[in-house]
């Protein structure tokens, strides 16, 4: 193919996806933004055009805790995620074939399960009586009747986002571990760095841009949850998800249910660049930068 | 001669009973009963919970096999379904809509359900008038009480709605959201118990209930969306009370040997019709209209009654009399029992402050 074509082919083979795109999220997302300036009438949505909406959202104390929640709880899971999620990537990772394809279907095997059940088998774990299987099991190991209420917490919210959400940060994670080059490890190993440091000075910086795919991904997609809050969470941990249909379908309040829903992707959206500048080299302290090499110099000197 | 007068048979009457026995022979060839229904289909919108269970497996196939058409059934509670003819407004999927009688004067007077045509509902002679609603835009079919509902094992029946107030439910109640119709009776109760007004008046006085439902936050363990699972975690001992909630929820529960019976305050109950609704410009109304005819057969009310313990709307029905307690019928029993039928039209100008006064007072823990 002569080289001039390439550009037009490209274009063709992503015109699908981008039409695709255009009408399934461009195009709401446009209608959404728009209504969340105008004025919900009887009839429908109307002028006058207005910021009322999102000036209620400033101005209700509700509505801030509810994203203060929102925020809590889309970190906790990405952290927590992060944390149980970088073993089993390095298995996947280097493990060798069998105990690799194991993690893997452990990992994957859950996706094959609807959301909806995961959660209701989580309030069935979580119950806050003592046929809860938690409450249960701690009763037998002599913990009291009852030894936790974690039904209708952020904690339950937590724990149930994080199983549902999990592969999402392994996946990428185990794909940028198997990316570095195992002589680097090999080589900081020879050179006297233990487990921990191999982990924080070699292993973590290198794996960057998959934790920046994984954490992003897992933290939009917890923020903008809304069946595990609705059944995990209840009353006490709301979140802008269930706000948003709340307002929509219940209170027939478009507007103000757009006016929530452009918040919700502007805090994702503004919380997802600021991890990406924050963890972008050039803007990380000079104590942060290249931990690896500053510390180890015997090891800067071997890979340089 | 033979008398003119005399019984016996005369030749005119020999012959006249013959045609109409070769007619009524015959006619099964020359006539197909329902064919005008054969191979259209409609779909409808009912409940959820055990009355959907029963129209899913005891109406529908019949109504199928009878009419020859197809009918899909959906579920879903009052304001999801009023969100529902909203999106479809301009091209309705659904054909009938159930919708409590607090749905219907919204969604008459925004266009999307349609005026009723009686003569095409042949058992609508038999429904009570005060039952079909709203200037024949609506027809109930059954009605359900709404009452707290509390676990036989771990608690007593409350006598009087104060006691949600007490401090025997700390973080054992869990409360019906206003999203759905029942979540909309406890401020009023709250308002009645603060304006010592009998519920029927108090349901005016709403705006000065806030106080006192804030007053029960400590006891409300959570706001709850999923009324059925709600009610099998009261019966499991996740919390000693519930609701309230609405009699074809709890009952069939309770007569399955569940731990969980509804409780009857002395202030009274609520009641929740439940109605059928045409949907304004719908895929084949005639067979809409013969479907909630359908419902509304002494057969089909009389099994809906049995099963989901909601009283039925048709007169001359012979409940099986373990049931026949439990429900509001005959009609003269609903002010027997107090059931107080709320004005929708007051309450539903309030709707969207009632939800946001309870998100603000019960989505913040502490």
């Amino acid at each position: 193919m002569k080289p001039h074509r390439q550009p037009l082919v490209y274009l063709l083979m992503t015109l699908p996806g981008v039409l695709f795109l255009l009408v399934a999220f461009i195009a709401p997302v446009v209608v959404m933004l728009s209504s969340s300036f105008l004025t919900q009438t009887s009839q429908g949505i109307d002028l006058p055009i207005t910021f009322s909406n999102y000036w209620r959202v400033i101005d209700t104390p509700l509505y801030g805790h509810v994203i203060w929640i929102t925020l809590r709880i889309s970190l906790y899971t990405t952290l927590l995620a992060l944390f149980v999620g970088f073993p089993i990537a390095m298995v996947i990772a280097r493990g060798g074939p069998f105990y690799s394809r194991l993690a893997i279907i452990i990992v994957v095997a859950p996706l094959v399960v609807s959301v909806v059940i995961r959660t209701y088998g989580w309030s069935l774990l979580l119950a806050n009586n003592k046929s809860g299987v938690l409450n249960w099991t701690l009763a037998h190991l002599g913990f009291g009747p009852i030894a936790t209420h974690l039904m209708y917490t952020e904690t339950a919210v937590v724990l149930g986002s994080l199983h549902v959400f999990l592969p999402m940060m392994v996946l990428p994670l185990s794909s940028a571990i198997a990316r570095v080059n195992p002589a680097v490890e090999e080589a900081a190993g020879t050179l006297g760095a233990n487990g921990w440091r191999l982990l924080w000075y070699i292993m973590l910086p290198l794996c960057k841009p998959g934790i920046l795919a994984g954490a992003s991904v897992v933290f939009s997609l917890t923020a903008a949850s809304f069946v595990t809050p609705a059944i995990l969470g209840g009353s006490y941990a709301l979140m802008l998800g269930n706000l948003v249909e709340q307002q929509i379908l219940a209170v027939y309040d478009w507007p103000f249910g757009s006016a929530l829903a452009v918040v919700m992707v502007l805090l994702i959206y503004g919380v997802n660049g600021l991890a990406g500048w924050a963890f972008d080299s050039k803007h990380l302290p000079r104590a942060s930068r290249g931990l690896a090499l500053r510390r180890a110099p015997r090891l800067r000197g071997s890979l340089s | 001669m033979r008398d003119r007068n005399s019984k016996g048979f005369s030749r005119r009457s020999v012959l006249k009973g013959l045609g109409v026995a070769g007619l009524a022979a015959a006619a099964p060839t020359v006539y197909v009963k329902n064919a005008w229904a054969e191979g259209k289909s409609i779909s409808v919108g009912t409940y959820k919970g055990t009355q959907a269970e029963y129209i899913r497996q005891q109406v529908i196939p019949k109504f199928e096999s009878d009419f020859k058409c197809k009918v899909s059934q959906a579920e879903g509670s009052t304001l999801n379904q009023i969100a529902q003819l909203r999106i479809q407004k301009s091209n309705p999927v659904f054909s009938v809509m159930f919708l409590d009688d607090v749905g219907i004067p919204i969604a008459r007077d925004e266009g999307l359900i349609a005026r009723l045509d009686l003569s095409k509902i042949g058992n609508s002679q038999r429904v009570a008038k005060r039952f079909v609603m709203k200037d024949n835009y609506a027809i109930a079919f059954c009605v359900s009480s709404a009452a707290p509902y509390y676990n036989t094992e771990s608690a007593q029946p409350l006598t009087s709605y104060a006691q949600l107030w007490s401090e025997d439910f700390r973080g054992a109640f869990m409360m019906s959201t206003p999203k759905q119709t029942q979540g909309v009776f406890l401020p009023v109760v709250a308002a009645a118990l603060v304006t010592g007004l009998p519920l029927t008046e108090a349901q005016y006085q709403i705006s000065k209930a806030w106080d006192k439902m804030a007053e029960l936050k400590p006891n409300v363990q959570t706001i709850y969306e999923s009324n059925v699972t709600a009610v099998l975690q009261v019966s499991q001992g996740q919390a000693k009370v519930g609701g309230l909630e609405l009699s074809k929820v709890v009952l069939p529960y309770t007569t399955q040997g569940a731990p969980v019976d509804l409780c009857y305050p002395k202030e009274g109950i609520f009641g929740v019709p439940g109605c059928m609704t045409l949907v304004n410009n719908c895929p084949n109304p005639d067979l809409a209209l013969a479907f909630m005819d359908r419902m509304l057969d002494p057969e089909i009310q009389k099994g809906l009654a049995e099963s989901a313990y909601a009283a039925p709307t048709v007169s001359g029905i012979e409940l099986d009399p373990a049931v026949a307690k439990l429900l509001p019928y005959p009609e003269g029993r609903l002010d027997e029992m107090k059931l107080v039928l709320l004005d929708w039209n007051v309450i539903n100008s309030q709707r969207s402050d009632i939800i946001e006064r309870t998100n603000q007072i019960f989505g913040v823990r502490g």
